[in-house]
């Protein structure tokens, strides 16, 4: 019997051989592709999934992660709220998506300030929501969440697991997750992964971003680029 | 027995000493494997906290969380070491971090250029600070764009807690959508010789996501006459109009003029319609916005821009004896039966200002003196007091350009917020006749002009 101790990498390796996702027994491809899609796979696998306790977490089957791998990235390069009414609220959605096979979960922070303008030595930033609510028409605002919305229209999309939940679980966090209200407050947690659970396979997210105008909001074209961050704890 | 002859045999000799291999190879590794395994402690809860995702971006923070090997805990139980070094190493992947690995550096991602610097750090057993290793030690840590070492000073045990230790100024790398990883270790000396303990976090840069909105250009600007005369903005009857479109009016009448008396406007007994100017203005210029007017030039000659009686002939001097009133020129105030024609600004009327609140100072109606409105009155054409001291009235006097130039009255841009919301300057005009001023119709025509800077 084998004892190993301190650091165990699932992806056995000497100076002579190296196996990854090693597959014992029939009804499994680590690597199913063609021109057209690429896939891991099973067949025949007992109690695949992840378990665990109080104590300890565990993955279970043929599919399982040979070394931490985090992914995240931006689908929807821009996203254009066009010209700001006061009698209207202004939609537009983004979207990103995480990949990951890591231990401890993780989280999206979005790091920028609401969207700015600058003429001149004069400068404007869109006021952020900074607690949970309705948009407001001929209010100033700005806000987001990640969650499917029916008002102010329907826009937005739940965070979408690939291809179901059974085998990722990202989250819309807590602010950022009920329909119809939104929140701006730059360096909160908008995604998150389940608490004690990991941050495991592939979930898209779908960004709803709101704004609305006061009568002197500044008039110009207001930018902000999106810093969004990845925390992965191992 | 069945005996193996010929190439069988032969088949069957290689396969024994196969065999033979996987055994000898299969009895070794654990000996390879607990060896790696207990030249360093895992640590756990490990994560690293970047402050900007943006590829390329400099003056990053990188902020390492974790919790060291619990040596105390293993069978059979460790002390705990001290931590004088740490290496940070990047690589595109996590194998890569590891002890040994074949690290390909994050393309643009650099600790050297800024270069990097100790940010703080938590949870740490003695007080003493690392700091940035801009020389290490050859063949153990050697700073380099992916490669950072800090070291301190402070033999104290640390204990199996979570910590965090951040550095500055270390710049992104620049492939979009690409994750990378940075293995932490950690070592008991301050020349990183005797590695304690080890583990690989991730992060990622990712393609900028960029929103856009744009807010339109709004002007209204509006003049007309008005019978209010206050600023008081908590007396309902003192609302002009709550916007633009309801200002009307073209004229503004003084009534007879009399030696014996300045006639400003509102003007009730002799003729006078009993009202004052109004020009309100809504404008969400960024930069504010300027009110200005020009004295429309009239026919006749001479002096065509002040009160006069339009088509007649007026001296070229200011003389008191021709069909034009002379202008005051920069303000001053007037003396009854020394002719002179003029205007101010006597206040802003923010009755019809729903956006913000604000006030002109009116010390008459018990109105602090100041104003918190957006429009400011420019200088000569405050009507009463100072700027800051602003009071509803026109103790200052009048004022006149008669020659056509634009001449500014009011702006937002000293404001520290320049838009503004349906503020109105109450406009007063005044004149005063000389004995000798001939009798007649006399008349004044104004343009006034808002300017939005954006």
């Amino acid at each position: 019997m084998v004892v190993l101790g301190g650091i165990a990498f699932a992806q056995y390796n000497s100076s002579n051989y190296k196996a990854n996702e090693v597959f014992f027994g029939a009804g499994g491809d680590t690597n199913q592709s063609s021109a057209n899609y690429k896939a891991s796979a099973s067949a025949g696998a007992l109690g695949v999934g992840q378990t665990s306790s109080a104590n300890y977490q565990a993955y279970s089957g043929f599919l399982t992660p040979n070394e931490p791998f985090l992914e995240m990235v931006i689908d929807t390069p821009t996203v254009d709220l066009g010209t700001l009414d006061t009698s209207i609220t202004k939609t537009g959605t983004a979207s990103f998506h995480v990949r990951a096979y890591i231990d401890s979960g993780y989280t999206v922070q979005t790091m920028s300030q609401p969207p700015s303008y600058t003429s001149g030595s004069q400068s404007h930033t869109l006021t952020a929501m900074s607690t949970l609510g309705s948009p407001a028409v001929g209010t100033e605002q700005f806000g987001i969440n990640l969650v499917a919305n029916t008002s102010p229209a329907g826009f937005g999309s739940d965070p979408s697991p690939q291809p179901n939940g059974t085998f990722a679980n990202g989250l819309a966090a807590a602010g950022y997750n009920t329909p119809n209200q939104f929140k701006y407050v730059p360096g909160d947690t908008i995604v998150q992964t389940p608490a004690g659970s990991s941050g495991w396979g592939l979930t898209n997210y779908t960004i709803s971003y709101i704004a609305d105008t006061s009568a002197f909001t500044p008039a110009g074209s207001y930018k902000m680029i999106h810093d969004l961050v990845v925390v992965a704890t191992f | 027995m069945k005996k193996r002859t010929g190439i069988r045999s032969k088949f069957y000799r290689l396969y024994l000493v196969a065999v033979a291999a996987v055994l000898i190879a299969a009895g070794a590794m654990p000996v390879f494997l607990s060896g790696h395994a207990a030249a360093y402690g895992q640590i756990l809860n490990r994560s690293l906290n970047i402050s900007s995702g943006v590829p390329g971006n400099t003056n990053v923070t990188y902020t390492f969380t974790f919790t060291l090997h619990d040596y105390t805990a293993d069978t059979p139980p460790g002390s705990m070491s001290a931590v004088q070094s740490l290496k940070f190493v990047a690589c595109t992947t996590a194998v890569g971090a590891y002890p040994g690995g074949t690290c390909t550096a994050p393309t643009g991602m650099d600790f050297t250029s800024g270069p990097a610097a100790f940010g703080s750090q938590t949870g740490w057993q003695g007080a003493t600070n690392f700091a940035v290793d801009a020389v290490g030690v050859a063949g153990k840590c050697v700073p380099a764009a992916n490669v950072l070492c800090a070291k301190r000073t402070d033999v104290t045990a640390q204990t199996a807690t979570s910590r965090t230790i951040s550095f500055t100024t270390v710049k992104n790398p620049t492939t979009a959508n690409s994750a990378f990883y940075i293995g932490i270790y950690t070592f008991s000396d301050a020349g990183y010789a005797t590695n304690v303990d080890f583990g690989a976090t991730a992060s990622a840069v990712v393609q900028t996501l960029t929103t856009n909105a744009a807010v339109a250009e709004v002007l209204q600007f509006c003049v007309g006459s008005t019978t209010v005369n206050d600023v008081d903005s908590s007396n309902p009857a003192n609302l002009i109009a709550n916007d633009c479109s309801g200002v009307s009016g073209t004229s503004v009448d003084i009534g007879t003029l009399d030696t014996s008396a300045i006639n400003i406007s509102p003007v009730s007994t002799n003729g006078g319609d009993n009202k004052n100017g109004v020009a309100m203005v809504r404008s969400n210029a960024g930069n504010g916005v300027v009110v200005a007017y020009d004295a429309i030039q009239q026919s006749g000659t001479n002096h065509l821009g002040t009160l006069r009686i339009s088509g007649s002939s007026c001296d070229p001097g200011n003389t008191l004896t021709d069909s034009c009133i002379n202008a005051a020129g920069a303000q001053t105030v007037f003396t009854p039966g020394t002719e002179s024609f003029g205007m101010t600004v006597a206040g802003i009327n923010s009755n019809g200002t729903t956006s913000y609140a604000c006030q002109y100072g009116d010390t008459a109606q018990s109105l602090a003196a100041g104003n918190t409105c957006h429009m400011e009155p420019a200088s000569g054409y405050v009507g009463q007091t100072t700027t800051g001291l602003d009071d509803f009235g026109t103790g200052n006097g009048f004022a006149w350009v008669e020659n056509g130039t634009a001449t500014n009255i009011a702006s937002s841009a000293a404001s520290t917020v320049k838009q503004v919301d349906d503020e109105a300057l109450i406009l007063k005009f005044a004149a005063t006749p000389s004995i000798t001023t001939p009798f007649g119709r006399y008349a004044a025509q104004t343009d006034f002009i808002a300017v939005p800077t954006y």
